[in-house]
Parts: structure tokens; sequence; C-alpha cells
């Protein structure tokens, strides 16, 4: 909402001298984006994850990869590994004693527990601390989940990248252009919607192979549609305002007008989309994962780590829940900060939450 | 229409705020007029002067989280209609006044046919069972001027044009034939042709059934024809109010001289400027105690600039509020 | 009106010529074969097999064999599961699965709907912000997370409902609430919010400001004026839905042990069981084309703007 300039006047009050404050599209848009505590909260959250991935190189974790046998399936602790592992054997070797009905360990049970201890006071490798405990190959499971997030993150960012910039450029001038190009563009893009769309990539991951790029490619060939939809119908309802006609009247040529002055105006739905995209993306690519057909082993990311999770969730519950947790609460931190950007760049919207 | 005939609706220094981020808009600060039987009072201002809110006040339909009615009396026969209850406003809605909107493309419901939505307010006000109240509604697009009124009011909204669109809206606004009738720029979504006939239609239909009409407005063409009585209002409150005929031979506040002015005309020489009023509308959030309209005055004074000026009566019976004409100045 | 059905009807062929086409394509150009993973097989066994399912024929020819195949309705041998035919795999598979996302699909339009209406009703309260909050949660947890943490909660640390199979078993019903509560969830979640946006869309709209003019109650307002214009986004959105939630299947099937065609499309894909992937590309890909034609006829009957021209 700007407000009309009066030249010969201080630019911050008017004739009645109320003070007026230049108020930008995206100034305005911050101010109620900055009241909506939710959509905040998740940008905040994101932040944070932002940082620990990208810091994770560097924080005190362990390799992601590293296998270490004896730490197989630990439970979460704040005490070292090497303790745990001596009470989880302990309470088995209790479970099988009162199996048997006996009150007290075997020899060879006593000697087992005796090599453990010993083991541990030797072995440095057992004063690790695994906050987030360990899965069936002895890895770190913290520092798994920071490392798949780090993969999921990526993928999600810039397929939504790919996609927007895919959609934008195709939406754009077949907005504008119209005619022949624009029925062609739009009748592909029904063609495309209306195929089973992941039932085809599906087929695609099983059989060409798992590998990031074709993963890749397969999710990003069909996001750039709603995107080109969205962009596409709203160049067709600027294309004929008065401003166009106005910068065409000072010579304007089609690409600037396309680039300069359509594009930026459609930049807030667009925003909204791409927030809302990433999360959508990386649950296409967890979707995968889990039908194991996603990153592959020794990769990982939030999608792998949660069927691996769920294979074993009877016995060891917190592999499933530690990733599952940090996936979803990512996930709707973002919808929550899609959300409340929508309503701060759309004012007219009621959709208050 | 005479002098003599009863007044019907007083309202008395209305005043509806809105709560907003940027602080109290005072949309309606301060109007009263009255509406005798059968006349017609044409309120004129340009957009945002708050001529809408102010009868959208009247029937009490002013969306109540961001606005509300902050003081004043809306009497009518008497009764103060912002003191009543739920249900007996939505008696007198529809019934005995009635309102009618600007855009017919988008105020009428698009799902609905046109029998549903005519007949609904037909038996909820008058008691008719369906068959006669269709008959009503037949009857009354039949007046409205709607060909073969019998088959088209099964139609839905999209099948007329605009100019008809407005006649049925007119023929809903009538149907229950309201003492009073809130017109809301009936004219200004329409082809400049249509706006004839329709503000024809309107004069016609309310002359005979007795009607009484707010024409609400921003173009003083509409209302030279039409309206026996003019208020013009600006940021929020009336600045002058009169007989049409007076207002238009002598206007008196330079608001209303400066619009009367730039009223483009045939008679003018060639190539002599349209003339207009410079500036632009003011903000009416907090709005200092002065003269809204003095910064494009061009015979503001300094006490227009200090305070709000006083509502002067005439011995013409017009008022006026404007320090030139006030001694106090 | 006919004359409408029938040129969307034939509207559809084409579509699933192409869908065919490039599933066939993108099966066919994969590395390996079906047969890849067979033990023991002399050259000779293999050219007889691959004799047998006239996989010695040119590409082309068998692309057209499976289409000619097609329009007649049989959908050929299972490459992988010898002694069954794909129709007959699918005449198995598909009651499961569409009984799964129908009550899915039902369960999330009707209480979508009815929270959607009940938020927008009561915006800004309690009840919106806590039904609105849970719905964005909704739509943020995947259905491989609900599921495996549903079976977790209720199956297996508490017993009362039973951790896999389908109907028919000991159990009985109960077998069908945890599947069909895990699909139909980020659905409900998705309807909830737009009915909720619709209806606060259509209360702001300047037709219901004249039926307020009018003197109609609230009741009347609502019942009479709002809900028509307000479901139609819903409507539309039933679709896409659909597809959404069969795709769904393959996953929660996966999860909870269900014999349906989502199950038996993955185990295809890693088979390289290519009929039947085919088959069951083709099934799903009409029942959405039906579905979507379906939407767009109530579609129809319910916007009087819409002519069948």
């Amino acid at each position: 909402m700007a407000t009309p300039r009066r030249p010969q006047r201080d630019s911050l009050t008017n004739e009645f001298d109320q003070a007026m404050k230049p108020v930008s599209l995206w100034a305005d848009a911050w101010r109620r984006l900055k009241k909506n505590r939710m959509a905040l909260a998740g940008l905040c959250v994101i932040l944070f994850y932002f940082a620990a991935c990208l810091c994770s190189p560097v924080l005190p974790i362990y390799p992601y990869a590293e296998q270490v046998v004896a730490h197989q399936n630990l439970p979460p602790s704040f005490r070292p590994a090497g303790q745990v592992m001596i009470e989880t054997r302990t309470a088995y070797l209790k479970q099988t004693m009162e199996a048997d009905d006996r009150t007290e360990f075997s020899a060879d049970e006593q000697a087992q527990v005796e090599a453990m201890v010993q083991d541990v006071r030797s072995n440095p490798v057992h004063r690790r601390v695994y906050l987030l405990g360990t899965d069936n190959l002895g890895r770190d499971l913290l520092s798994r989940i920071l490392y798949g997030g780090r993969i999921s993150i990526m993928i999600g960012l810039t397929g939504t990248l790919t996609a927007v910039f895919v959609g934008i450029a195709l939406g754009s001038i077949s907005g504008y252009v119209g005619g022949r190009l624009d029925n062609l563009l739009m009748r592909f893009v029904d063609i495309m919607y209306s195929l089973p769309y992941m039932l085809l990539v599906i087929i695609m991951m099983a059989l060409f192979g798992q590998n990031i790029f074709n993963l890749f490619v397969a999710i990003a060939l069909v996001s750039w549609l709603t995107i080109a939809r969205v962009v596409r119908g709203q160049i067709i309802s600027l294309k004929n305002a008065e401003f166009v006609e106005a910068a065409r009247s000072m010579g304007a040529s089609t690409g600037r007008i396309i680039f300069r002055h359509l594009t930026p105006n459609t930049l807030g739905v667009i925003v909204v989309f791409a927030t809302l995209m990433v999360p959508q993306f990386i649950m296409q690519e967890s979707f995968l994962s889990f039908l194991g057909l996603g990153v592959s082993a020794p990769m990982a990311s939030w999608g792998s780590l949660v069927k691996e999770g769920a294979d074993v969730m009877e016995l060891y519950p917190w592999q499933l829940l530690a990733p599952a947790i940090t996936m979803t609460v990512f996930l709707f931190a973002m919808n929550f900060l899609g959300d409340g950007l929508r309503d701060a760049l759309d004012p007219q919207s009621k959709n208050k939450l | 229409m005479s002098p003599n005939e009863a007044v019907i609706l007083q309202v008395k220094d209305l005043r509806t705020y809105f709560n907003t981020d940027e602080g109290i808009v005072k949309a309606v600060d301060g109007v009263s007029f009255e509406l005798r039987r059968g006349e017609t009072l044409g309120i004129v201002g340009e957009s945002g002067s708050g001529k809408s809110v102010a009868n959208l006040s009247v029937i009490n339909m002013i969306p109540s989280p961001p606005g509300r009615i902050a003081g004043g009396e809306i009497l009518y026969h008497g009764r103060d209609l912002l003191k009543m209850s739920r249900k007996e406003i939505r008696e007198i809605r529809g019934n005995k006044i009635s309102m009618i909107f600007q855009d017919p493309m988008t105020s009428l419901n698009p799902f609905l046919r046109i029998s549903t939505q005519m007949i609904e307010t037909i038996v909820l006000h008058q008691r008719l069972d369906r068959r006669a109240a269709r008959e009503k509604a037949v009857e009354m697009l039949r007046l409205a001027g709607i060909p073969a009124p019998e088959k088209r009011i099964d139609q839905y909204p999209h099948q007329f044009s605009g100019g008809m669109r407005q006649r049925v809206m007119i023929a809903m606004g009538l149907s229950c034939n309201p003492e009073i009738l809130i017109a809301d720029e009936p004219t200004s979504a329409l082809d400049v042709t249509i706006q004839a006939q329709i503000l024809d239609l309107m004069k016609d239909l309310t002359e005979r059934l007795g009607t009484a009409v707010i024409l609400i407005t921003h173009s003083l063409g509409v209302v030279a024809g039409t309206c026996d009585t003019l208020c013009v209002m600006y940021a929020g409150r009336f600045v002058e109010r009169g007989p049409t005929g007076l207002l238009f031979e002598a206007p008196m506040h330079p608001y209303t001289r400066g619009l009367i002015r730039s009223v483009p005309r045939l008679d003018r020489a060639d190539g002599e400027r349209l003339a207009s009023i410079r500036g632009q509308p003011p903000n009416v959030i907090d709005l200092p105690d002065c003269c809204p309209f003095y910064p494009r005055c061009d015979q503001a004074m300094p006490v227009c600039k200090r305070k709000y000026p006083p509502w002067k009566t005439l011995d013409d019976g017009r008022t006026v509020g404007c320090w030139l004409y006030s001694e106090d100045a | 009106m006919l004359r409408f059905t029938l040129r969307r009807l034939f509207s559809l062929i084409p579509t699933i010529f192409l869908i065919i086409s490039l599933a066939f394509i993108i099966v066919r150009s994969a590395p390996g074969g079906p047969f890849s993973s067979e033990r023991n097989t002399t050259p000779e066994i293999l050219e007889n097999l691959k004799k047998k399912y006239h996989m010695d024929e040119s590409l082309p020819r068998q692309y057209l064999r499976y289409v000619g195949g097609v329009l007649q309705g049989d959908l050929g041998p299972s490459f992988r599961y010898k002694d069954y035919t794909v129709n007959q795999l699918v005449r198995q598979a598909l009651p499961t699965s569409m009984l799964l996302g129908s009550l899915a699909l039902a369960v999330a339009a009707l209480a979508g709907i009815g929270v959607g209406i009940l938020s927008a009703l009561r915006q800004n309260s309690w009840i919106d912000y806590t039904t609105m909050s849970l719905a964005v949660i909704g739509i943020s947890v995947p259905l491989f997370v609900i599921g495996p943490l549903l079976k977790l909660f209720l199956a297996i640390r508490h017993d009362w409902l039973p951790t896999s199979g389908w109907l028919g078993g000991r159990h009985g019903w109960l077998v069908l609430i945890m599947p069909v509560t895990t699909l139909c969830l980020p659905y409900l979640a998705s309807i909830a919010r737009l009915t909720r946006a619709s209806v606060l869309d259509v209360l702001r709209a300047d037709y219901i400001r004249t039926a307020r003019a009018k003197g109609l109650s609230e009741t009347a307002v609502m019942l009479r004026h709002v809900l028509k214009g307000a479901l139609l986004p819903v409507v539309s959105y039933l679709g896409p839905t659909f597809a959404l939630i069969l795709t769904g299947t393959v996953v929660v099937e996966t999860i909870f042990t269900i014999p349906g065609m989502g199950r038996f499309y993955v185990q295809a894909a890693f088979n390289r069981d290519y009929t039947l992937i085919l088959g069951d590309v083709i099934v799903v890909s009409i029942l959405m084309m039906v579905m979507n034609f379906l939407v767009d006829i109530l579609y129809g009957f319910l916007d009087p703007r819409i002519s069948y021209k």
C-alpha cells in the first residue's frame, strides 16, 4: 500500500502532519508474518535444522558410516556406550536365566560379562556417548539422522528450486505469448497430470537403479507442472493490466515485460508454493526410500532411516521414533511457515491459521 | 412529496469505527439526517468517504470483529434500531428497510435460481405460501421490466445480462413493499446507457409504491434527476445538506462547489481545462481535530486547521459544516 | 448431457493408450529381465522361456501383441507367478485395495468436510485453532510414519488391534481400523483445511451480504446459500485425493501386510514381472480416470454455470 507522494513536503508526514511510514509489499508482509507465532516458531525450527546440518562435519559426533559391531542396537542414553552395552547384555542374560528358572548366572554367562567389562575398560571406543542410540550395525543414530537430514533437505531444496525455475520459465512464456504455444503447453501439462505419476516413478526407480540422480530426475519431472500452471494463470490475469500497457508504450520488449514486470508480481504466490513444495519433495523421496527405492546404503535419508526403524520397531522402538519425529517436526515447521507466508503475502485471505 | 410528510427515519450522530492494525478507522464520525415518507435522499461522496458504511450501519450489518457502531441513534418510527435484538432487526431487513447493492453480478447467488432467491424473502416476511409468493415474485419481475417473467424466474443469474440482473435486484428489494429502500451505488457497475433506464425504473416503482429511497452514489449526474434532498459526505461526515435544486444552484461548501464545477459540461468553450479538486482524500486514521478538507480548499482560513467546523442551519433549511459560514471563525 | 458423457469417455481412450505405451517403454528399456534372477537355467531353457512369453519377437511386435490382448480384456500371464494370469491376480487383489481406498476416501471426505465447516463457523476460537493445528500436523506426517507408529502403540505395545492381515481372518472388521485410519488421516486434514478456506471465502461474498440484508436467519444463510458454493472446490478436489489415496495404498498395504494391488505392484517392480506391472498400471489408471470423470459430472450437477454444450 504505497502512499501518494507529495513533492513539497517531507516524505514522512502528510499535510495533516500525520506521520506516514512508507511501506513496501515485502515490509508489510514481514510485519504480518511476525505476528503469526506458529509461523515464526516454524522459521526458528527450520533455521535450527539448517544450522545443525551445515555444522555437522564439525560437530563432536561420530562418522555416520562407521560401524562398531560391539555397539549394535544400543538404546539412547547420556552414559558412555560401554556401560550401556554391559547393562543391555546383563538384562538379556537375566531374561534367559529367568526363562530357565535359574536364580543366578551360569559360569559361561558370567565369563561373558567379565570379558565385556574388561574390554570396556581397555578400549577407548566404549567411552562414546550415543545420544540417540545406535542401529543394527552399530552406527550412531544421531549422526545418521543429521546426515540423512542433509540429504533429505538437499533433495527438497534442489528439487523445489528446479521445479520453480522450470515452472516459472515455461509458465511465464506460455501465459504471456498465449496462442498455439500456450495451448500446446497446457495440453501437455494436462496429459502429464493424468498420468499415475507415482506408479511410474516406482517403476523407474526399481528398474533403472537407485541412485540419487535417477531419484532426482524422477521427482523433479512432474513437480514443475503446478507452478507452471499457477504462474501462467497469474500472468494471464496481469497481462492486460494497465502497467503493462504503460511499459509497452515506453518501448519495452516482450522479454523485458515478462521478466522485469510480470514475474515479480507473481513472486508472492511462488514463494508460498515453494515453501510448501519442499516438504512435499521430502515426503516423496521418503516414500520411495521407505519402499526401498530411494537412496541406498551407505547413504541415508530420513525415509530410509524410518524404514530401517520400522523393520525393528518391536524390539528397538527408538530407531523408528528418533528419525520419524525429527522428520515430522521439520515438515510441520515448513508447513506452518508456508501457511504463515501465504497469510502474510495475501492480506485478503481470511485463513488466519 | 411535501415537506410536511412524517419523518420515518432519524439518524442521530452515528459513529462507526473499525479496528485495524494501523489504528482506528473512523469511517463514519458523526452523521445525522432525517428521512420522510416517500422522500428520495441522495448521499454523495468519493470512494472511502464512508457513505456505504453509514447505510450498512442503519440495518446493523457492519462485520463485527473489525467494525463496531461506536455511538449514535437510528430511530425508525421512534424505535432505536441499534438497540434491537437480532431477531427484531431481521424482521425489519428486507421487509421494512430493504437494501440493494452495487454489483449485480456478485450480489446474486450464482448457484440458486432467481425464483428461490425471491421466494425465500416473500415467504419469510409476508407469510404467503409458496404458490402465492411465486406469483408475487413474477409480478414484481414484470413491473421491473423483465420480459416473460414466468419463464425467466426459474433461470440462474448468469443467464441474465448486467442491466437485467439489477432489475431483478430491484424487484427483489421491493418485493415486500418496504418503507425504505437503500440503494448502494445501484448503477455504478452498469453501462451508461443502462444506467438511465435503471434510474428511471427505480424512480417509477418507488413513486408507485410510495417507498422512501436513500440513494448512495459518487456521481452528481445520478442524483441530479432523482433526489429531493442531497447530502454531501467527506471523510466520514456530512459537509452540506439541503434540497437538490438549491445545492446545485448555489453550493455553499467549497467541496460541493468543487464537485459541481468538476462535472464536464457541453456548454463550456472548447479547449478549456477541466476543473478538478487538487489533492487526495485524507487517510481517516487518527485525523487531528481540523476540517478534513482544508488541504484541498481554496478558501481555507487559519481556524480551519485548528478546529472542526460547526454544523450550521441556514434560513432556507440547508445545513453546512464550514467555517466560512460561522461567526466564531 | 449424454453427448457430454460420451465425449468425455472418448477422450479418456488416447490417454489410456499413452499410459500403456509409456509404461511399456519404461519397463522394457530397463536393464535386466524377468528371468535374470532365475537359477539353474541352461541356455535352452532360457530360449524356451523366451519363446513361451513371446520375448523372442521384436519389441514393436510384442507391443502390438500386448495391446491387442488388452483390448480384449486379457492382461497376459504373470511372468513371475507362473501359474497365474495377471487377470486372476488383479481380480484377487483389486477388491481389497478398492475397499481400503474407498473407506479411506469416505472417512476423509465426511470427517474432513465436517471439521472444516465447524472450524470456519467458529473462526479464531480455540476449536478452530486446535483443529487447524492438528490439520497441519496431519498433512506433515507421512503415511509410513503414522502407520508404523499406530502399529507400535495399538498392536504391539498394547495388543488392542491385530498387527496385520485382512478381512476373513479371525479378527473380523477390527483389522480395518488401523490401515483405514492411516490412509485417511493426511487427506482428512487437507480436506478440512480446504473446506474451511472455502467456507470462509464464500462467507465474504457479496451474495451472502445480500442474503443477510434480506433478513434471513444465519441458519438459512448457511444451509441454503453458503454450502453449495463452498463445497464445489472440495468436490473437485476429491478426484486428485482418490488418486493420492490409491498411491498411498502401496505403503499402507506393505506396512500392514494387506494382500492388495499396492503390495503386488512393488513386488512386481522388483521382480521385473512386466505384465503384472503393466496390468497394475492400467487398472489403477483406469480407476483414477473413472473417479475424475465421476467427479467432473458431479461438479457439473452442482454448479449451474457449467453447461454441457
